[in-house]
């Protein structure tokens, strides 16, 4: 992908299967943003090309390729006055399920990222965190329903204005999600709790791949120092047995 | 915090256009009472009824009818396009004067009037407008067709771009009607003058069939398109996420939009603060959701037109005041009041 001379992703060639949770990471101006651009259909590769369970991602239609892919952004500029339970029946514009199924939806989508208590509050007056979680629900709310075509979901940067429990609750919804048969890729900053949940892990630099492979493999020392020149100690985490980084 | 639910106020408004229009029809000049206007309604039926009703029967349905259907319907345009260009922009304070249409139709009816001189005289008409009602339309339509060309390249059309475009645009066509001021004489000065201050006066059946038409196109479009829009406060790609054609729906709402506020302009000059004002104030009393945002505004843009140029008839009686001037001595004080809520409560 090349975008006014400068190259920004190249060489990746990237499989998510439905079931999987794979995290990418990296360092500021790795790619990891153009990445999911190039991946949810954002953005056209200059060379090479997406595709969306065998079909180019450019040649399914638009509504029908929401029902099957959620991205969720990493912040939101809306400035309107909706409600938080409005902002996440916005997921549902692709769908045709009728409003009341939508309500039921929208409700159990809230109530997974903890936020009934938030449906009725105008959106503009929410925190940081509070408006992310809505976000959240919201496209959980478009990819709700199982049966049909595969359902992928895209998060950068999901956590980072979380406090810990829903930093903890979204990686257990990513979890729950990816058991249900979702296909999920998450850009990451946090080491740990990209070991926690990634079955697979993406280390990009400079718009290439640096590593790839489970989270044992991916988080070295060796290629922590290449990648983001820090000098880290791979400890195991005493309770899931996974690499947990202490630097 | 919401004033009412949506459907309230949705039935309040229609319930009050009804009244609100036969206010219209019966204040002016001469002022008609109720039995004035039902001896009026039964000569036009062709039953039984006094010889004097003949005049008020003149006045109500060949002057005053057509003139509240009109302000009706270009009250209807103006505050539907604003909630368009509002959610289109992003933006609370987004009317549709900002992508240069107001300014374009000014330099067009200005060039009319100007260069047009004979063919005034003879008061030739195109399509049921004059000279100047045409000149007009092209000038609004032309100016925003080249702020949307500037703007779009093959990624798509930047809104911000259009931002820009129009104020550059908006510049130009600012110039060009000050020179054409400079060269005109003093019957043409006064002539430009009257026509930028909107006035409903030009009424008649022709304008209004013509304002019917681009009112049914915008409410036959907008209403399935305000999911779209509602989508579209989250921001464009978000929009897409959520598949939603976002190039598809911003030419469709900017080419509805030059034509319904050209036309609009076209028949009742500019008419200021409608577009800004009725959206936004529908939206501070049941929210930003389009499928009831839209309905809304157009009631209560009509209502809102309809009352001011009822007001502009009486006011300095038998002389008229141009609806333009009470709309925006009535919004400005409605804009401010808006802007201090704002800063009060933060964001609208």
């Amino acid at each position: 992908m090349t975008i006014g001379g400068a190259q920004l992703v190249r060489d990746v060639s990237i499989a998510i299967e439905p079931g999987t949770v794979h995290v990418v990471m990296g360092p500021n101006g790795a790619g990891k943003t153009s990445l999911l651009r190039l991946l949810t259909g954002e953005w056209r590769p200059t060379s090479g090309g997406v595709s969306l369970d065998g079909v180019d991602l450019q040649h399914i239609p638009p509504a029908g390729r929401a029902r099957q892919l959620a991205v969720l952004p990493q912040q939101s500029t809306l400035n309107f006055p909706f409600t938080a339970l409005e902002v996440a029946m916005l997921g549902r514009i692709p769908h045709d399920t009728g409003a009341r199924r939508d309500r039921e939806i929208v409700s159990e989508a809230l109530a997974a990222v903890d936020g009934t208590y938030l449906a009725g509050r105008e959106y503009t007056h929410l925190s940081g965190g509070e408006r992310q979680r809505v976000h959240l629900a919201r496209v959980l709310a478009q990819i709700w329903e199982e049966g049909g075509a595969a359902r992928y979901l895209v998060l950068d940067e999901p956590t980072a204005s979380f406090d810990l429990a829903h930093q903890q609750l979204t990686l257990e919804i990513v979890r729950r999600l990816a058991g249900r048969g979702v296909g999920v890729v998450m850009v990451l900053h946090d080491l740990n709790l990209a070991a926690r949940c990634a079955d697979r892990l993406l280390l990009l630099q400079c718009g290439g791949i640096a590593a790839s492979g489970s989270a044992i493999e991916v988080l070295t020392r060796d290629n922590l120092r290449t990648v983001f020149q820090v000098e880290a100690h791979i400890d195991t985490h005493p309770v899931a047995g996974t690499p947990l980084v202490v630097i | 915090m919401r004033l009412l639910r949506p459907r309230t106020l949705l039935l309040l408004l229609g319930l009050a256009l009804f009244p609100v229009c036969l206010m219209g029809l019966m204040l002016g000049p001469v002022t008609t009472d109720f039995a004035g206007l039902f001896a009026a309604l039964a000569r036009v039926l062709g039953l039984d009824a006094p010889e004097s009703a003949a005049q008020q029967a003149l006045i109500l349905f060949s002057i005053r009818l057509p003139r509240v259907l009109l302000a009706g319907l270009v009250g209807v345009c103006l505050a539907v396009c604003g909630t368009a260009m509002q959610g289109l922009f992003r933006n609370p304070l987004a009317d549709p004067s900002l992508i240069g249409v107001s300014s374009g139709a000014s330099a067009g009816a200005s060039l009319a009037i100007v260069l047009g001189g004979g063919a005034l005289l003879h008061g030739s008409q195109f399509a049921g407008l004059s000279l100047v009602a045409a000149g007009a339309f092209a000038g609004g339509f032309g100016a925003v067709i080249l702020v949307y060309r500037l703007a779009t390249t093959s990624a798509g059309t930047s809104v911000v771009t259009m931002l820009l475009a129009g104020i550059a645009i908006s510049a130009l066509a600012g110039a060009l009607n000050s020179l054409l001021s400079f060269f005109a004489d003093d019957e043409m000065l006064r002539r430009i003058s009257l026509w930028q201050m909107g006035s409903l006066d030009a009424a008649d059946w022709a304008r209004v069939w013509l304002a019917l038409a681009v009112v049914a196109a915008l409410l036959v479009v907008l209403p399935r398109d305000s999911a779209a829009l509602n989508a579209f406060l989250l921001g464009e790609s978000e929009a897409r996420h959520l598949g939603i054609d976002v190039q598809r729906v911003k030419r469709r709402l900017i080419l509805l939009t030059a034509l319904a506020v050209g036309i609009s302009v076209a028949v009742a000059g500019t008419i200021a603060f409608v577009g800004l004002i009725i959206p936004h104030l529908v939206r501070l009393a049941i929210g930003p959701d389009h499928r009831y945002l839209v309905p809304g505004s157009a009631l209560a843009g009509a209502i809102l037109l309809i009352v001011a140029d009822g007001f502009s008839r009486i006011l300095v009686a038998p002389a008229e005041l141009p609806a333009g001037i009470l709309t925006a001595m009535l919004g400005t004080p409605f804009f401010f009041f808006l802007l201090l809520q704002k800063r009060r409560f933060g964001g609208i």
